[in-house]
């Protein structure tokens, strides 16, 4: 809210200047949902780290405390570790790639030498994937590669890629393949649209005695271009992270965490605990908070490591007078 | 600039609704003396809408459709609260009926709404039996029993066999080792062109709900009966020989396996015919195996499948209107109006002989299937099916089943992992070995 501006102006009597503080119209507008996430949010976040330490099922009649009994239960589940090493090995396999494009694009769609045509229309059937709901896209997907008539099936045979139909499903890898593929897919879009936001915002003067100075196109991209956009680099690696690290739909539609849980994920591992069998609620509040610990220390690793080292904070502590 | 002002008011207070919104639910929110019906298959709204409001157009109701994998979830969380919305009626199959009686405990006896034994007595004593609470009273009705048939098609038993009638080919799938010699047969002389079966998700109910002898569960023991061991083999045994066409129940290829001439049987039960096999068997281009099909009893009588409609309401001023239901779902007249429309095979047993006297169905090129339907209904009972039965079969098939079937995993290493699954979900309810 200090970022706002204030107007300053002369009132009617001499000599003052009268400050008009605008910050608290920022306030009234960030109340209603304020209020939304501290009732409809905020209760169920407490609410679950309460019954964590409980052994509440679906259904039971009372609960009692059990400490940290599901913490511990959890950290010798082997489906936990099962899980855990599902995720970042999916997250790995899109973000990577994912990131790659997107800046890639980014840079392309904004270099005013490389005269894309259509670049609206380009833009667009980018970005269009992430505003289709992830259920349609997992149903869409595992429909496409279906064994063993399904269309990726019947295309490849016809074009006499394969002999035989294969059964993508089966196979841990290719399944693991597809659903990172579908990820990618869905999520390189937007990235790519606030790279090209943080580029343009990058002086083209800069990138401009930079090209007369015989800078190269791929020069400008990694020392000119990645370290100005360092501070939306960072957002999108952490978000990305977060997100990443918490991917439930697609690979819950596509194959339901199969084969033999290849792809459960750890949201799926908490949604499976809460919502069939038993409905073991104590254990999946555990692990969702387990979830959480994880995605804020790798958070504040990557923060640390990634942020701007120059930055105005540290050149003051480091030249304190 | 007071426009501008009312936008962003009107911006900012969006923000506070995206949180919020919810799926949009059909119906109006006020229930008033609305019979409140929560189901899961159309058929329910078919019978509602199509027989039921035109005998007693002056009985409100609202039916809450979902199709989808959540009805359970969504179901719990109604059935825990007390909003309008809390169902009156719920259709609940027989995979997970049960869990509402004991475990939810959401379920008001019949008695309650002043439907005695007398009235009840006119269904197959198997369908209310199953849907009695531990003291024995009903807890809700079905329109239909549920028993296994073996359908096949005429064109390729005659092409290959040279049987004509489903009497002759009934010789050809009498027991499972008959069964399994036929499918050898077939594949050696259509020079493996023509398959056995669709897919080996035929087997898990003749074997799981007609050879297994004792419940999953016994005594919050996890009890696995030698109809699995038996199911796995023969699973193994047709994938490994190429018997199967490899698709899945309700996949697009296994819809396609319907309209060609490639796959002869398939084991399904008496819905089986009308909402699976007669709607999709034309394609779109108008090929059709209409009329090519039979039906013979299967090498093992089972039963699969089943919905009741449970009485769930918790406001006793809607009690008449809710036993009217249930006294029409039960009635002669309406089962044999239904069963003459659909080919259903109905739950009332004088219902059952008079269609059975008159039955015939195009689809089956004539033949009267609810003679064979019920030669198998005389022989099952699914008693021993529990609240467990969807999940942990849902854990078996694809934690052992699938990998066992496709050279995955050892038997031993797919059970363990069939045990793992169940442990992990169950927790200290089941107890696993």
């Amino acid at each position: 809210m200090s970022g706002l501006r204030t107007h300053v102006f002369a009132s009617r009597k001499k000599g003052r200047m009268k400050k008009v503080n605008y910050d608290k119209y920022g306030w009234y507008f960030i109340l209603p949902f304020i209020i939304v996430f501290l009732v409809f949010s905020l209760y169920p976040i407490l609410y679950s780290l309460q019954i964590s330490f409980t052994d509440l099922k679906n259904f039971s009649k009372g609960f009692s405390y059990v400490g940290f009994g599901n913490y511990i239960d959890t950290l010798k589940l082997p489906f936990f570790w099962t899980a855990m090493r599902n995720t970042f090995l999916l997250f790995i396999i899109f973000f990577i790639p994912q990131i790659i494009i997107s800046l890639l694009l980014a840079y392309w769609f904004t270099t005013i030498s490389f005269k894309v045509r259509g670049q609206s229309f380009f833009k667009f059937s980018i970005y269009l994937p992430c505003i289709i709901t992830p259920v349609s896209i997992g149903m869409l997907f595992g429909l496409f590669f279906e064994y063993p008539r399904g269309p990726i099936n019947t295309l490849l045979q016809s074009l006499s890629v394969i002999s035989e139909p294969v059964n993508f499903m089966k196979n841990m890898d290719l399944t693991r393949g597809i659903i990172a593929f579908v990820q990618c897919w869905v999520g390189y879009g937007p990235m790519m649209i606030m790279f090209i936001g943080a580029i343009l915002g990058i002086n083209p003067e800069l990138l401009e005695s930079a090209r007369i100075d015989g800078c190269t196109g791929r020069q400008s991209f990694f020392r000119i271009v990645i370290p100005l956009i360092k501070p939306i680099l960072l957002y999108n690696i952490i978000c990305s992270t977060i997100g990443g690290l918490q991917i439930f739909d697609i690979p819950r539609i596509i194959n339901g965490g199969g084969p033999r849980n290849s792809t459960l994920t750890m949201s799926m591992l908490v949604y499976n605990q809460a919502f069939s069998g038993s409905g073991l609620y104590g254990n999946a509040a555990a692990e969702s908070y387990l979830m959480t610990i994880l995605m804020a220390a790798i958070s504040v690793v990557l923060y640390f490591i990634l942020r701007e080292k120059d930055d105005e904070v540290t050149y003051k502590r480091r030249n304190k007078r | 600039m007071n426009m501008k002002k009312l936008l962003c008011v009107a911006l900012a207070l969006s923000t506070a609704v995206i949180p919020t919104v919810a799926e949009a639910s059909e119906g109006s929110a006020d229930s008033g003396e609305k019979i409140i019906i929560w189901a899961a298959t159309t058929d329910v709204k078919d019978i509602m809408d199509n027989y039921f409001a035109k005998e007693y157009p002056d009985v409100p109701y609202e039916i809450q459709l979902y199709s989808g994998n959540d009805y359970m979830q969504k179901l719990d969380a109604v059935l825990a609260s007390d909003s309008a919305e809390h169902p009156d009626i719920i259709s609940a199959e027989v995979s997970y009926g049960k869990r509402y009686i004991s475990t939810v405990n959401a379920t008001t006896s019949l008695y309650n709404i002043g439907i005695d034994e007398e009235e009840l007595s006119v269904l197959t004593p198997a369908v209310i039996d199953f849907m009695r609470d531990e003291n024995g009273e009903p807890m809700g009705v079905s329109w239909q029993v549920t028993p296994g048939g073996l359908f096949y098609r005429r064109s390729i038993a005659e092409k290959y066999f040279g049987v004509k009638t489903p009497e002759e080919f009934q010789k050809l799938v009498c027991d499972w080792d008959t069964f399994t010699e036929t499918a050898q047969k077939l594949k050696e002389l259509s020079g493996n062109e023509v398959k056995m079966i669709a897919t080996c998700d035929d087997f898990l109910n003749p074997f799981l709900n007609g050879s297994r002898a004792q419940s999953w569960v016994v005594d919050d023991q996890l009890v696995i009966d030698d109809a699995v061991d038996e199911l796995m083999n023969m699973t193994k045994e047709f994938y490994d020989n190429g018997y199967t066409q490899e698709t899945a129940h309700w996949s697009t290829g296994w819809y396609q396996t319907l309209v060609e001439d490639k796959t002869l049987c398939y084991l399904l039960p008496t819905w089986g015919l009308n909402y699976q096999l007669e709607p999709n068997c034309t394609a779109a281009d108008g090929t059709t195996s209409y009329g090519d099909w039979g039906i013979v009893q299967p090498p093992v009588p089972y039963t699969w499948g089943g919905t009741w409609l449970l009485n769930t309401s918790k406001d006793d001023t809607k009690s008449e209107n809710i036993a009217k239901i249930m006294r029409y779902i039960i009635s002669e007249e309406f089962q044999v109006a239904y069963a003459q429309d659909t080919g259903d095979f109905v739950s009332n047993i004088t219902a059952q002989q008079k269609v059975s006297e008159t039955c015939s169905s195009e689809f089956l090129n004539g033949q009267n299937h609810y003679e064979v339907f019920a030669a198998v209904a005389a022989s099952v009972n699914p008693e021993i099916q529990s609240e467990y039965d969807g999940t942990i079969q849902g854990f078996l098939q694809n934690a052992a089943l699938t990998p066992y079937m496709q050279g995955e995993l050892e038997k031993d290493e797919a059970i363990d992992a069939f045990k793992d699954e169940v442990s992990l979900y169950y927790g200290s309810d089941i107890m696993v070995d």
